[in-house]
Order: structure tokens, then sequence, then C-alpha cells
């Protein structure tokens, strides 16, 4: 077993949802919910404003506006588009995972448990965070190799995550009926899953979550 | 002052890229054929781009009896090449994206211009010895910006270069100040031109002078700082010389930039057990990170295996900076550093993109604007230089007037030009018609209903109409649409999503999510 390290910093308001105030590394996060992609990005900006990298597999419309407000240091951030059958795809990722503490995927529908669990063992060995997010985007919207190309659902559930996080959207203030615009949006965060017996929740507005301000 | 600017021959394809796309090949293993026809007549070239090659004329051209025929050799060397290349089809290697212009001057700056307009002649442009300021005078200082990939960005890599944002503001302040011409550049002096303009000041002067933005090197660079690496026995392994590279070129941008210098001209040689050896020059203008003479020396290494197939393993690398120029803008990289998971992560990338493209992994550049999708603009991995990237502070401005508040959607879809990546969406009001916005933005209704594939979802909220107008001094370019933010709820489900709907020549498209 490799030696524990210390787990990768998160925001000060997510810290108190994991048990050793971080994300665990060598670990598998599951992101389900409308605000998931949110999340997952909220989750990882810390540890890039500390120097690790961050690789977003899969999301090629990823809004990058959207990482730099949670935080991402986007000089450490690369898209990576990886071919969609399972094998070439875990091949890539595997690849990616010997420079990229964090990893960031929306798998592709064909992945299999078997290539899943390859790509595991490969965060585990090299105590890297991949994070699995569920994309809530219907499939007809997107066409083609985009995120709509995965059933989301299906294709994230071949990880057996080690830590599910659930973000959903509890409320969006500011917008009306015509008038202003979204302003604020506050997200409830339950952690849960095998690791960690007990869940911990958090409501939280995602203003917040970014201990740098954003010029 | 006396100073010679080097005479220099400029090779240039402008639309190199879209050339080695329409033949299915990577731009750099493409420019490989030409970069070989022409060694066969110059020994030492600089590749400067994939598209551009950079040589001095001085031995080829008394070799060749003068630069009239050297550049006629090199086109009918070059012209063959392109026959060749396209499988003997000649209208391939006739078409516009396989146009080339060669130039002949005094100075980078005056033979790249040369190119430009060898590119409108068609034949080669030759600008007589002595005579680049006068050529210059009534050249446009536009041309910097037109020039930048020979030449480099005017500042780029000069102490306090980053106070202006970039040299376009440069051209467009000296425009502004009345200097059209270079030749009214060059009628001031050079510290009025400092005092005005900084370290730009010193650049644009001496290009405005036909010299080139480095001065030329008094002395030799003392050969401590040539970087030598002999192996006991012939390394076969391709990823073993390259480690080897990596480490040297590691060694030597950290000695230089410990003395406050950066190479911007290296000679690259490889050898092989049995005396087979591949030289070339690399010049970059802001000078060569170690990450970018990696990635040079992988080019060379690659075209010496595929086409001169060395018959034997790889016994020594040197790498010989030919001239180093002070880079103080380079200093931070004393305390800030390239750290071992920058490292790491860079060779991870570079895995990945040998085995699936360069462009299977893209770097978010910012670039500004109003619409979401076209804020940052993803750049292929090997055309960014993560070091550089990382020594410079990359806050970027995130108020554009105009642009969508605070929170940013986490998906964004280009909606212009047709991309297929926006989806038509239906935006209806509550009589179910489609909803519509005449010019002066007006809704014909209050937005009821969305669909979205095959869901149809209730609009709870809405912000908007705003009008998107882009550009409307270009009639070719101009953009006229009006963006809504939507909050959504999918009939029988307690989620609201919210989404960004753009409407543009009577379409609706889905433009963000806030997933």
């Amino acid at each position: 077993m490799p030696a524990v390290r210390a787990p990768l910093p998160v925001a000060c308001a997510l810290s108190s949802l994991f048990a050793d105030g971080g994300l665990p590394r060598g670990r598998t996060v599951a992101c389900t919910g409308d605000a998931a992609l949110s999340a997952a990005l909220a989750l990882s900006a810390a540890a890039t404003r500390a120097g690790s990298w961050l690789a977003v597999v899969g999301v090629p419309q990823l809004g990058v506006g959207a990482a730099l407000e949670s935080g991402v240091a986007i000089e450490r951030l690369v898209l990576a588009q990886p071919p969609t059958t399972s094998r070439e795809w875990v091949t890539t990722v595997a690849a990616l995972v010997e420079g990229f503490e964090v990893l960031v995927v929306a798998p592709p529908a064909s992945l299999t448990e078997h290539d899943a669990r390859r790509l595991q063992s490969r965060i585990v060995a090299r105590q890297s965070v991949l994070v699995v997010v569920h994309v809530p985007v219907p499939p007809s919207v997107v066409v083609g190799s985009g995120v709509g190309h995965r059933t989301g659902s299906g294709a994230s559930r071949v990880f057996s995550a080690d830590l599910d996080v659930h973000a959903n959207t509890e409320s969006w203030s500011g917008i009306e009926r015509g008038g202003s615009h979204i302003t604020q949006r506050t997200v409830h965060l339950r952690v849960g899953g095998r690791r960690a017996p007990l869940s911990r929740e958090a409501t939280l507005d995602w203003s917040c979550l970014n201990d740098q301000p954003v010029s | 002052m006396s100073e010679r600017p080097t005479r220099v021959v400029v090779v240039q394809f402008p639309h190199w890229s879209s050339y080695a796309a329409a033949r299915g090949c990577s731009a750099r293993s493409a420019f490989e054929s030409i970069v070989r026809a022409v060694v066969v007549h110059v020994p030492l070239v600089e590749v400067t781009a994939p598209g551009i090659l950079v040589f001095a004329t001085r031995g080829p051209s008394r070799y060749m009896g003068g630069d009239e025929p050297l550049a006629a050799a090199l086109r009918n060397a070059i012209d063959r090449q392109l026959v060749v290349d396209s499988g003997g089809a000649p209208d391939v290697a006739s078409s516009t994206h396989a146009r080339y212009g060669i130039g002949i001057a005094d100075g980078r700056l005056a033979a790249a211009i040369a190119v430009r307009h060898s590119l409108l002649t068609g034949g080669p442009f030759v600008v007589p010895v002595g005579a680049s300021r006068t050529f210059l005078s009534d050249t446009p200082v536009q041309a910097l910006v037109e020039c930048v990939d020979v030449i480099g960005a005017v500042g780029a890599g000069v102490p306090g270069a980053d106070d202006v944002a970039s040299y376009r503001d440069v051209v467009s302040l000296l425009q502004r100040l009345g200097l059209y011409h270079f030749g009214a550049v060059a009628s001031l002096s050079e510290s009025d031109l400092i005092g005005r303009l900084g370290a730009f000041g010193r650049d644009v002067f001496r290009l405005a002078h036909g010299w080139d933005r480095h001065p030329p090197l008094v002395a030799p660079a003392p050969p401590d700082r040539v970087c030598v690496q002999r192996f006991d026995a012939p390394v076969e392994s391709r990823d073993a010389v390259l480690a080897t590279v990596d480490r040297l070129a590691i060694g030597l941008v950290e000695h230089l930039s410990a003395h406050g210098l950066a190479v911007v001209r290296l000679h690259a040689v490889i050898e092989s057990d049995h005396g087979e050896r591949s030289e070339r020059m690399w010049y970059r203008a802001d000078g060569l990170s170690a990450q970018a003479i990696v990635e040079s020396v992988r080019w060379q290494l690659d075209a010496w295996i595929q086409h001169e197939a060395p018959t034997s393993g790889v016994v020594g690398v040197r790498l010989a900076p030919e001239q180093v120029v002070s880079d103080a803008g380079r200093q931070s990289s004393l305390w800030g550093g390239v750290r071992d998971g920058d490292r790491h992560a860079q060779r991870a990338i570079r895995r990945v993109t040998e085995v699936h493209g360069a462009e299977s992994v893209t770097i978010p550049t910012w670039r500004g604007g109003r619409d979401p999708a076209r804020w940052f603009e993803f750049v292929r991995s090997d055309a960014v230089d993560v070091e550089r990237r990382l020594a410079h502070d990359t806050t970027m401005p995130m108020s554009w007037r105009g642009s969508l508040p605070s929170p940013a959607p986490s998906l964004v879809f280009d909606t212009v030009d047709h991309a297929p990546a926006a989806v038509e969406i239906i935006v209806c009001d509550a009589n179910d018609r489609p909803l519509s916005v005449t010019s002066r933005h007006a809704m014909s209704g209050e937005p009821a209903s969305v669909r979205i594939g095959a869901t149809v979802h209730d609009v709870v909220a809405w912000a908007g109409p705003w009008p998107v107008e882009e550009r409307w001094w270009d009639p070719r370019r101009a953009r006229r649409a009006v963006r809504l933010q939507l909050l959504v709820r999918e009939r029988n489900s307690t989620v609201t999503r919210a989404i960004i709907a753009v409407l543009e020549h009577h379409t609706w498209r889905l433009a963000a999510w806030y997933a």
C-alpha cells in the first residue's frame, strides 16, 4: 500500500464536508445532481491553486469562466478529448493520471466496469483524485462527441465510487419574470458513500465558495 | 551606428496549417519535406514554425552567385517538392493554401515584409543590400502585427513588457500618435521612443532602422553554455534521447536565466554511432523555454528517424546556444520556478498528444468578448508554452462590458456560425406560439415553455432579452442576436435549471447550461 499522504486542499467552506478536511488522495468521487459539474470544479479549485494540475476529460463545452469563478487556477487546467471507445479512453486517461493530481471526467457510455477498475487502480497507485461527473444534460441536447454522448447515470455508475457528492441547486436568486438576472445560486451538497460512513451536508451560496476574491 | 543586420531569407507559407489539414497531415510532419528540399541548398536553416523557414544568405548566395539565383533555386526546389507531396496532382500543389512567398532582405522584419510583396507578385522579392531602411520607411507599422510569426511579438521577453497588453496595442498607439510608417518612427530619437513606449520603444526603434530586434552578439556564447551529452552505449529509444534533451534543456535554460539571459537561437545536433548527424537551428524571438527546446528537438529527431533512418543508436546530443539575449522579463522563474508537478503534467500531455494528436489536449486561453462560449479559446497544447504561461500572472479581466454577469455557466455551446455544438431549441409564449423579438428588442410575448430535444420545460423566470451586437462596423462579420437567461423546470419534476438561449436568424439555440 502506498503511504497515506495529506488530502488535497478544498475551499474552507467545503472542508467540513470531508472527514480529513480535504479530498482524500487515491479516491474516486462521483458527483451527481443538477449542479454536478459546478461542484466538481469547486472541489478541484483549491488544489490547482496549491500547484496541482487539473484535467477535465470529455467536457469540450466546459465554461472556463465558471471554472475561473470557482477559483480554479486555469494556468494549470487542460481539457482532454480522448477517443470514446472504452479501452482507448481508459488508456488515455491513465496516461494523464501520471501528471495530473485531479481529473474531472465525464466517462463515455461505452466504458466497461473492467476498464473503469483499471483506471481506479492507477488512481490509487498515483494517489491522485478522480472526480466522475454525471453531466445532467439530456442526451438529446448535444449530438456528436459532446457531453450528451454519455448517458451520464449509466456511464458514471461503472465506477465504484468511494465518495458520492450530490449537488442540487436549492434556489436561484436575482432572476424574476422579466427582470434582473441570476445573481446568486444556493446549492445543497451531500457527501456520502462507502468511504464516508456518516454523510455530511451543507447548503452554500456558490459565490462564497471561492476563498480567493475574483477581480 | 554602423550596425549591419544579418541578411536573411524568409520562406513563408501563410496558410500552411490549412494546407496540411487539407492533406490530412499534421502541420509539422507535412512541413518536414519542404525543409528537406531546402536543406539540399542551404545546410543550416532555422525552422521558426511549421510554414516558416529563415536562414542567413551569406554562404548560400555566394555559392549560387547572388540572392536572385538563390531565390530561384529555392523556388524550383519547393515547387518540385509540393508536386511530389501532392502525389503528382499539380492542382493540389498550386492550390491557394499552398501559396508561399520568398523574401530576401537585411534583417528579419524587412525580409518578412518582402515575403508579403512576394505573395502578391508571385515571384521572390529581393530588397537590395543596404536598402532595408528605405524599403521599410514606406511600410505601415501595421506590418508588426502581420509579421508577428516571423519576428515574434514586439516587446515580448523584455522587462516591463507586461505593462502593455499586447503588441497590437503598441501598433495602435503608434498610429494614434500619427506614426503610420516606419519612416516616421525612424525619424524619432531612440530615447524619445523609449521614454514614450518603454521597452517596446527600443524594439520598434531597432526594427524601424532595419536592424534586428536583438543586437547581434558581440562575442560568441562562452563554451560553458554548450550542453553535450555523450552516451556510453548507443541509445535506441527515442524517449530516452528526449528525456536526456529534457534534462539538458532544463539545465541550460536555468543556467542562462540565472545570468539574466535567454537563448533565442539554438543549434541542436544529434549524432548516431555510425557518424550520421542531424543538425538544425531553432529560433524563437522571445526566447526558447526548456519545453520549446524539447519540442524542437523532438521534431528534429522524428524527422531524422523517418527520412534518413539512421542505422544505429544515438551516441551524442549537443545543444549550443548560438544567440543569447538579456532577458530580465523571465527572471520570475528564478523564484517562481517550474516545479516537478508542472514537468510531470507536461510530460503526460506530451504522451497523450503523441498518440492521439495535438488537438486531443487543449489549453484554455483568454480571449474576451461577450459570448460566454468565446471567452476562452481552446488552443492545441503544442501551441502553448506552458512554462511561460505559468511564469506570467494569468489573472484575466472578467468584466467585459455587456458580457454575462456572474455566476458564469459551466457548460457553454458555441452559437456563432451555426456551429454544430449549439442545439436548436423552441421557445414559446403562453399561447404556444414561437417567441420572437423585434428589432427594437421587444418580445412578442412572455416566454412560457422551452422544448429541448423531446423534453418540454416550463419557464419559471427569465431575464433579458439582452441584445448582442458585435462587430457592427464590419458588414461581413457583424452579428445581431438576443440572449435570454431562463429558469426552466421539466414538467413533473422539482429540479429547476438555468439556461441561456440565443435568438439569431429567427432560430433559438441553447447557448449555455448552468450544470
